[in-house]
């Protein structure tokens, strides 16, 4: 339709023009000779009226009817003339005349002049005599020869329109293809561009168009694909360098994932395999095919593990979101499994799933275990025997020593003491940095535990002279392993008695902070240099090197004491005191059940 | 006194019974100290954790499970762990537990409070 239409159109259009242009030039022509008519037939009919008159004057003045009435009927060469009548001086009819006797009336008087009445002509004019007025003729005249007038006319007419349209059509076909042959012939190449995709196609046009809006729409056009074959040219060219460069990276992510040591799983939204690495499949037995398009929660959880509903797992569910990882079990083709670690991200609306077999670090962990309390069981045991055998020699029990004797073993027993509280420590240490420390939290009073470690703490204040004070402060409930918590409060308090000089205080406090408690140990000691205030909670770091020997420290009770606060979540940290002293505190969180008010606790 | 380690047997012995005076009767095993234990009807058993065959929680379950024993209190000795990780012992029903190495001079004392003698 499309390709034909523009011609179509351009010869409506102009046929149309002509059309009206024609019917407009006949109706003014029509109109014309009506009006030209109309005017020929009122001077007509005057004349005859004054004709008529004149030939009746003598008939008038002499009273003479039967010559009137001869010359109205000669009016009867006239069929426009319908009636005629003749009034004397009073205006009393003297003679009439009807073509048509049947139908006709006599016209009645009327003033002087000429109206029209429908297709009726009435002419009243006066008959005088030496220019006095002695009577009246009144002519009745029709148009109905302007209708017959009017058809021949309308035939004419329409022949002339008729043949000038014809005429105005075979010169529209001519001049239409003009405009339209060019315009048609870019919409069919336009068709063929679409259908072919061939931008390599160009507009000839037919020779000589002239320089014209259509010229200009065709140069534009051949630009227009010009530009695009351009464009085209470079846009494959840059898809086929990024096509390069994503073959190249995919090679290299498959390369990684190939030799990846760790297995990995990349899951689909339904958790189902979309690839294995050899890795993966090398750990689980399996081939790097085989769990292709399988749902992988189905089949990769052991038998005895309850892997729960696909998306609340761990390891396959990809609404849980974020990156998560833990300690599990991958069950292998003989119905065994073993122990794997896994991360498990979400990303792309699946997972990916990496994994490592964790056998060997579980062996080692169990043998490092078992190593720690083999050699914890195998240097205390003979320490028990040396410790008993010498403490036994210093009492008078078996014989009195030589004063120098009783001083070698007290010396002895000491050095027992701190080997056998280095040993624990060790233990500690490494229980606590490797985060294999089982904590027993329970809601415990914070005074209740400072109360103890000062009643504790006691007979070392005295023998050494110091005097050890509870501070005034809040109360408040800690979650927090009782044990262990008493371990730092006395490690602290046995530090601070120890650097503190004979005479001086130390005290034990704190204080409610935010969502902590904050326990405080302060002494009036040496205090601590400013550059070792973090140092001194590393393993073997006191201030001086010789405070092991002197004070009888192992060294290694601030790392405990840190070891133990981190575990329970919270921080420890040294401060100077003005104008001496140092003074430890440590953050442990408070305890989240609701506090029952004193009085419900006091009546239950 | 029951352990496998022989100089701490006669440590633990001797001290308690120099500086307490009690009569102290000294069994190298599990085994041992039940049949003993039976024999004897000490008024406490000393018994060391970590001993083979059958080790001290095995030991105290078979001396609880008879009926001539199973009233004896028991304080467990051990050098495997710490304080703050021997909770479990106290669920098996032992009175105290003493770490190695011990002090023998407050030995004595600590298991009088412990048994509040």
């Amino acid at each position: 339709m499309g390709t034909k239409s523009i011609g179509r159109q351009l010869m409506a259009v102009m046929m149309i023009a002509c059309t009206a242009v024609l019917v407009l030039t006949a109706t003014l022509f029509a109109a014309a000779d009506v009006i030209q008519f109309r005017d020929t037939v009122r001077r007509d009919l005057r004349t005859t009226a004054a004709i008529v008159g004149g030939n009746s004057t003598a008939a008038i003045v002499f009273g003479d009817h039967d010559s009137a009435h001869e010359t109205l009927a000669a009016l009867h060469v006239t069929p426009s003339i319908l009636a005629a009548a003749i009034y004397d001086a009073h205006n009393t009819l003297f003679s009439y005349y009807a073509a048509d006797r049947a139908g006709a009336a006599i016209p009645p008087l009327a003033p002087d002049g000429v109206s029209m009445r429908g297709r009726r002509v009435v002419v009243v004019e006066p008959v005088r005599f030496h220019g006095e007025r002695i009577g009246t003729v009144v002519l009745v005249g029709n148009l109905t020869e302007l209708d017959s007038r009017l058809r021949r006319y309308m035939v004419v007419m329409a022949g002339i329109v008729l043949l000038s349209l014809g005429a105005a059509w075979m010169i529209a076909r001519r001049l239409q293809r003009v405009v339209s042959t060019p315009i048609v012939a870019l919409a069919r190449t336009v068709e063929r561009i679409a259908a072919r995709k061939d931008y390599s196609i160009r507009f000839a046009g037919p020779q000589g168009v002239q320089r014209n809006e259509v010229a200009e729409l065709i140069a534009g056009f051949n630009i227009m694909l010009a530009e695009i074959e351009s464009r085209d040219a470079n846009l494959e060219q840059l898809i086929a360098l990024r096509t390069s460069e994503l073959v190249a990276a995919k090679e290299t992510a498959e390369l990684i994932l190939n030799s990846a040591g760790e297995g990995i799983f990349g899951l689909d939204g339904d958790g189902r395999v979309t690839f294995m690495n050899p890795s993966a499949a090398h750990l689980l037995h399996r081939g790097v095919n085989d769990f292709l398009g399988l749902v992988l929660h189905d089949i990769v959880h052991p038998a005895d593990v309850a892997a729960g509903p696909l998306d609340q797992c761990g390891v396959c569910s990809s609404t849980l979101g974020g990156m998560r990882g833990d300690q599990t079990a991958f069950a292998l083709p003989d119905g065994s499994s073993i122990p794997v670690e896994f991360t498990a991200s979400t990303m792309l609306g699946g997972v990916v799933v990496t994994f490592r077999d964790i056998t060997g670090r579980l062996a080692i962990e169990r043998m490092k275990d078992e190593f720690v309390a083999t050699v914890s069981h195998e240097l205390r045991t003979p320490l028990t025997s040396i410790r008993g055998s010498l403490s036994l020699l210093n009492t008078s029990k078996l014989g009195d020593l030589d004063p120098r004797a009783r001083r070698m073993v007290e010396i002895a027993v000491r050095n027992t003491d701190r080997l056998a509280h280095l040993i624990n420590d060790i233990l500690d240490v490494e229980k606590l940095s490797a985060g294999r420390v089982e904590l027993n939290c329970v809601g415990v009073s914070a005074s209740a535990l400072m109360a103890q470690t000062i009643e504790a703490m006691q007979p070392l204040a005295e023998r050494e002279g110091v005097a050890l004070l509870a501070a005034s402060g809040s109360d408040a409930e800690v979650m927090a392993d009782p044990d262990l918590m008493m371990q730092t409060l006395t490690n602290l308090v046995s530090n601070a008695i120890k650097f503190s000089p004979r005479d001086t205080t130390v005290t034990v406090g704190g204080r409610v902070e935010g969502e902590s408690f904050v326990f405080t140990v302060s002494d009036e000691g040496r205090g601590i240099p400013e550059d070792k205030l973090e140092s001194v909670f590393e393993r073997f770091k006191q201030v001086n090197a010789s405070d092991s020997r002197d004070k009888g420290g192992t060294g290694l009770g601030l790392a405990i004491c840190r070891g133990i606060v981190t575990a329970h979540g919270g921080r420890i940290w040294a401060e100077r005191r003005e104008p001496a002293g140092a003074r430890l505190q440590f953050t442990i969180p408070l305890s989240q059940a609701p506090r029952v008010p004193l009085e419900v606790a006091l009546a239950s | 006194m029951v352990d496998d380690e022989q100089d701490i047997r006669e440590v633990a012995a001797l001290t308690l019974s120099l500086l307490e005076g009690w009569d102290v009767t000294m069994a190298r095993s599990g085994a041992e100290a039940v049949r003993v234990a039976s024999d004897t009807q000490p008024d406490a058993i000393l018994l060391d954790v970590m001993m083979p065959d059958l080790d001290g929680p095995a030991t105290l379950r078979i001396l609880r499970s008879r009926e001539c024993t199973q009233n004896i209190p028991v304080i467990f000795l051990t050098a495997k762990v710490r304080a703050m990780h021997y909770h479990h012992y106290f669920e098996l029903g032992v009175s105290d537990v003493i770490a190695k190495p011990f002090d023998p001079l407050t030995l004595g004392q600590t298991i009088r409070a412990s048994l509040r003698w």
